[in-house]
């Protein structure tokens, strides 16, 4: 069930890689499916790069409902030595995927690429942080604890002070990153 | 939250994971620490009591866990392929630590009838049992330990075997040749039993802090109950045949013979217990 999860979230947060290719390609649903051309004539291309990012939007949006089934852990008042929110931090990394997938020739070039990509992420288990969330409103945040740890919060609150946080059960995606939900 | 910890053996660095959280492991147990007994190696626990250590957190054999204050994030999820190598459990109920002892016994990779509804074979073979009481538990509030078999909580508390006080091969010896004890027959130091290593070295350290003079009343006293041992009075000195005869004696030292004021019985105390 982790890894499943794992796999999803890493899929999510990689996937605007092959949308952007896509999109740059001109690659549409009626260019994909010909056997559908025909009903799609008078649909404009944006409908199906909308199509397209709906995907991992609602990936997104399944991959929070599952994560209730996520290991649960308490953070408690005054546990939190400092916290800084890191919603930034994403795009150095997604300016790199959008040069990548613009400069992507072919189907095998985006193959091996995205492979690559994939397995890096998910082995890093640093990147699973994904834009999308910020469209059903969570934040991220590096926080340190008292003790010294240092982790990775996503979280639908806007805490700026330590002392804020204070969460009952959030769900630990993996060692590092925490999600708090509702 | 309740969380539970595993604390693992092999070679790599971190040794504590969280196995479960949101979960209670185990009933929680009312102990009040006034009832507890302070832990003397020769007192036989009563089935609803525990021998209790104070300050624990003070004390050599005090683990980190229970030193700094508890955060479940410091520690990483429990890999699947290390739940073999589990040593104990700790669970974290209501700010009390309840620890579990784990040996191989307790994993079952068995087939098994689980019945509920209807009845089922499961072929689950990674089972770990849990115990209906813990092996020990720390108490937070009042800093103390309590437990009841100082044996099976030694490989969880390293060092804490030093509270085990059994006498060595040379105290025994010495013990034996003090000149109120005679052996006689085959008795001899290779037949002292275990129990009573332990009670010597109980007896060794009442015998330190008290005079000559009441040496002297202590094997009268002896005397008066233990007929059965063979009393010298001019030598002042009992004579030993058996291990029986030598536990007596060091009952006997220990004053644990009495006479009830009605009815006038003469009883030993096989236990004893300080009255607060």
């Amino acid at each position: 069930m982790n890894f499943v999860f794992r796999m999803l979230l890493t899929f999510n947060a990689t996937s605007l890689l092959v949308i952007i290719f896509m999109v740059q390609k001109g690659y549409t649903l009626g260019a994909i499916f010909p056997s559908i051309s025909a009903y799609l004539v008078n649909v404009s291309n944006f409908s199906s790069y909308f199509l397209y990012l709906l995907i991992p939007i609602l990936l997104t949006r399944l991959s929070i409902v599952l994560s209730s089934k996520l290991g649960k852990d308490e953070f408690k008042q005054g546990e939190i030595a400092s916290i800084e929110l890191a919603n930034n931090s994403f795009l150095p990394s997604y300016l790199g995927y959008f040069f990548v997938a613009l400069s992507i020739n072919n189907w095998d070039t985006l193959i091996f690429v995205y492979s690559v990509l994939f397995i890096f992420t998910i082995l890093s288990q640093a990147l699973y942080f994904n834009p999308l969330f910020l469209l059903f409103n969570f934040e991220f945040y590096n926080i340190t604890t008292k003790n010294g740890a240092a982790i990775f919060l996503i979280s639908q609150h806007r805490y700026k002070m330590p002392d804020e946080i204070k969460i009952s059960s959030a769900y630990r995606i993996n060692n590092y990153t925490f999600i708090e939900r509702d | 939250m309740d969380h539970v910890l595993a604390n693992i053996k092999g070679r790599s660095k971190k040794k504590i994971f969280k196995l479960l959280s949101d979960q209670t492991l185990f009933d929680n147990i009312d102990i009040t620490i006034d009832a507890c007994v302070e832990y003397n190696p020769d007192h036989n626990l009563d089935e609803d009591s525990w021998f209790e250590i104070e300050k624990f957190s003070e004390k050599p054999y005090c683990i980190n866990l229970l030193k700094t204050p508890f955060d479940s994030k410091g520690y990483d999820d429990l890999p699947t392929d290390k739940f073999t190598k589990i040593i104990y459990l700790c669970a974290i109920q209501s700010d009390n630590f309840y620890f579990q002892k784990i040996t191989s016994s307790l994993f079952i990779g068995k087939k098994m009838i689980s019945f509920g509804e209807i009845a089922q074979i499961e072929n689950n073979n990674n089972r770990l049992v849990i115990n209906t009481q813990p092996d020990a538990i720390y108490l937070k509030e009042s800093d103390a330990l309590v437990f009841r078999n100082l044996a099976t909580i030694s490989s969880i508390f390293k060092g804490i075997d030093v509270l085990y006080k059994e006498a060595t091969h040379e105290e025994v010896e010495k013990f034996l040749n003090e000149e109120f004890i005679k052996l006689s027959g085959n008795y001899g130091i290779n037949n002292v039993s275990k129990p009573n290593r332990k009670r010597i070295a109980l007896a060794i350290a009442t015998f330190e802090k008290i005079e000559q003079q009441e040496k002297h009343q202590i094997l009268d006293y002896i005397n008066d109950y233990c007929s059965k041992i063979p009393y010298n009075a001019k030598e002042k000195s009992f004579v030993i045949k058996s291990d029986d005869d030598l536990k007596h004696l060091l009952y006997g030292i220990e004053q644990r013979f009495y006479t009830t004021p009605i009815g006038e019985e003469k009883r030993l105390a096989n236990s004893i217990q300080t009255m607060k």
